[in-house]
Order: structure tokens, then C-alpha cells, then sequence
């Protein structure tokens, strides 16, 4: 898919290096450095152009590699889909974690509903993990005319603005269990997006980020943040939310990973 | 070392395990494999390895102010034990905060949830 335009990130593993990167050997720092450009390579750097749609992505790691997920489908049916996941924990193994799923997602037929898709590929990645692990996740996909589909596994819905500012009700009664534990059915919603209405679909690592004093930076104020900058450009309302949780920490160390994916219907 | 969950048994069927300490990371990071981690261990050897088949374990989160993912793989851990033994898992008294993450996760789809010790250990004696 055509890339949007969107300017890669400077150095989205700018998270903070494990001690055997710093005071490691030099092999040991060269695997480190390897993962981290490996992971990089695999992960796409800018959101795709998508006909009918504008979309924006940013992600930091709390670790040198995430153990978020993010990839982007073209589907049988024609329309892109988008899957954000997180793996549980952070750092390498997390990053295997994402690792899998991306194998599954690129290799086997699962593209179908997205409560489907979410269904299939969790059978698979249960068979594949240890039973102490999982990956929470929402598969979405973008049709033409602002027909919007997802299915949530453990993952928060998107936020949806419209073009009045008006936030929509966060709902989790379709949100179903985490990847990896019971494969089990979930639920597609269907919503119709107006043009200039917005999704936000991001990890837990961006509202559960604390400052130094323990506070969360909280979904109130990512909703809040979000609704409120229907004027502002996608991409800086996605870049405007990373300084604030940012500016929020005030030093402190992200303790998660986390990656926004701003979403606007242009068409 | 210090505890980081106190376990009572109410009955022969039924463990109340309580969290001590509204920061349990420690004991929660410092292994990569949660059956490997001080806080399952404790739970472990607290509550889940002496309940006989069909037993319940309730977990009371009252003091809990941080809720991170692996947590939520240590319940899933205790569940995997606790379906073994053909057992439930019962969780109270979630402050917002957890109720929040434990909520999106889907937990409430997974966990019998209850707002009071007294309602799970009512509904675990039914």
C-alpha cells in the first residue's frame, strides 16, 4: 500500500536501552541494536493511504523493541484493515509475542468479519504461546462511504468523534477476552462515519501511563483531548497526545509501550 | 522477604486471598514466566495448591491501585489451575482504577465478579 505521506518517525526506539545494552558486551549490544532494526523493518513506519480515508501512526517503546503490534491488510474484499495489538508484558518477549501474531495475520486465511478474524487468529496464537501469555487486539476495517467494522479481544474500542465534537459512548460489552487464553467467539460492530468524523484506536500503555507521583494520565483526559481538537490536523492531535502524555510523565519512565492510530474519514 | 497476599481458608472449599500492598510489581516483574513469579508462587502455595477439587478461590483486589498486564497473566495462570481442578475463581472489591483495566481486558467475561468480599463469599457458599 501506498505510504500517505506521513514522515517516519525519528527514532521510535527511542525507549529506554536494557542494561546489557549499556553496560553489555559488544555482542551483546550488537544482538540488541539487530532485534531493535529488525523489529523496526517489520513494523510499518507510516500509516498506508487508504481512498476515502486519512490515517496517522505513531508508537514508542518503553523497551528498545514493543511488544505492541501494529500492521495494516489489504483484504480479499478489497478494503484495508488495520490490527493494534498489545503483548502482554513489554520488551523481548512481548516482542515475540507480536512476532506471532504478525506470522499468523501475513500467513494464514483469517481475513473474514473481523469477530471472525479475531476468532481465527486467536485459535491459532493459543496454540502457539504459553498459557501465561496473551495479546489483547481490535481488528478494523475501512470501507468505502465510512462503513467502519471492528471486533475488540481485551483491547479498548476505538474513540469516535464526529464532526460536531460530539465523543460517542464508550461500550465494552462487545469487547471479548484476551488472545491466547479460551479461543471464543466476538462480536463485530458496524458503525457509519460521516466525513471529518475521527476514530482513535490505541494501547493501554497511553492512558495508564503515571507520573512520578503514581497518577495515570486516564482516558478522561485522552477523550477529552481528543474531542476537543476537531480543528486541529490529524496529525498533530496524534503527535499533540504524545506530548501531553509525555509532559504528563514529567520524567518519569514510560512504563508500556504504546501506539495511536488516528483515523479521519476524508471521502 | 515481605508478603505480598495474605490467604485465608473459610472453609475446606473456599480461600480468600487478600492483596497487601497496592504496588505489587516486584513481585510480579521479577521473572519473565508467571509461574515463576514471587506473587504466583505465594498464591500458589497460599491458596491454589491446597484447595481440594472444586474448590473456589476468591481474590479480594481492595488495595490494588496498580492493575498491569501482568497481572491480569497471573489470574489467567490461576484460572488455567483452577479450571484443573474444576474449581472458580471469584474477584472483589475492584477499586475504579483496576475495575477499569480488568474490564477492558474482558475480565467480567472470564471472572465471576463481585463488589464485596461478603457477596463472593455468599455466592461461594451457595
Amino acid at each position: 500500500m501506498p505510504p500517505t505521506g506521513q514522515e517516519p518517525p525519528p527514532n521510535p526506539g527511542s525507549g529506554r536501552w536494557p542494561s546489557p545494552f549499556n553496560s553489555g558486551s559488544a555482542e551483546d549490544k550488537s544482538g540488541w541494536a539487530k532485534l531493535c532494526n529488525l523489529q523496526r523493518r517489520i513494523l510499518p513506519q507510516i500509516a498506508p493511504a487508504v481512498s476515502g480515508y486519512r490515517l496517522f501512526l505513531a508508537y514508542r517503546p518503553a523497551f528498545v523493541v514493543t511488544g505492541d503490534y501494529h500492521d495494516f491488510f489489504r483484504r480479499p474484499d478489497g478494503n484495508t484493515a488495520t490490527f493494534l495489538g498489545d503483548g502482554s508484558g513489554h520488551g523481548p518477549a512481548a516482542s515475540m509475542l507480536m512476532a506471532i501474531m504478525r506470522t499468523i495475520l501475513h500467513t494464514h486465511d483469517v481475513h473474514h468479519d473481523p469477530g471472525s478474524t479475531l476468532e481465527r487468529a486467536g485459535a491459532l496464537f493459543h496454540r502457539l504461546i504459553p498459557s501465561d501469555l496473551f495479546m489483547t487486539g481490535i481488528y478494523l476495517v475501512l470501507a468505502p462511504g465510512g462503513r467502519i467494522q471492528w471486533a475488540a479481544a481485551g483491547h479498548h474500542p476505538p474513540l469516535w468523534v464526529n464532526r460536531r465534537g460530539r465523543l460517542s459512548a464508550v461500550d465494552l460489552a462487545p469487547v471479548g477476552s484476551v488472545l491466547g487464553f479460551d479461543p471464543g467467539p466476538y462480536e463485530t460492530v458496524s458503525w457509519n462515519l460521516e466525513i471529518d468524523d475521527r476514530l482513535l484506536l490505541f494501547t493501554d500503555g497511553l492512558w495508564d501511563a503515571r507520573s512520578k507521583v503514581g497518577e495515570p494520565y486516564g482516558r478522561q483526559r485522552l477523550k477529552e483531548y481528543f474531542a476537543g481538537t476537531l480543528d486541529t490536523p490529524l496529525a498533530d492531535v496524534v503527535n499533540g497526545i504524545l506530548a501531553r502524555v509525555t509532559a504528563h510523565l514529567a520524567g518519569a519512565e514510560f512504563e508500556d509501550d504504546f501506539t495511536i492510530l488516528g483515523i479521519e474519514r476524508t471521502a | 522477604m515481605t508478603a505480598n497476599v495474605i490467604c485465608e481458608a473459610l472453609t475446606e472449599h473456599i480461600c480468600i486471598a487478600r492483596f497487601l500492598r497496592p504496588d505489587v510489581r516486584p513481585a510480579l516483574y521479577d521473572q519473565e514466566a508467571i509461574p515463576d513469579t514471587l506473587m504466583y508462587k505465594e498464591l500458589n502455595a497460599g491458596a491454589i495448591a491446597g484447595l481440594p477439587e472444586g474448590g473456589i478461590l476468591i481474590l479480594n483486589f481492595g488495595l490494588i491501585d496498580w492493575f498491569p498486564t501482568a497481572f491480569y497473566r497471573v489470574l489467567i495462570q490461576i484460572l488455567h489451575d483452577m479450571r484443573a481442578k474444576h474449581g472458580r475463581v471469584l474477584v472483589c472489591c475492584l477499586p475504579p482504577i483496576v475495575k477499569e483495566g480488568f474490564d477492558l481486558m474482558g475480565g467480567p467475561k472470564l471472572f465471576e465478579v463481585h463488589s464485596t468480599e461478603a457477596r463472593a463469599i455468599a455466592s461461594a457458599s451457595k
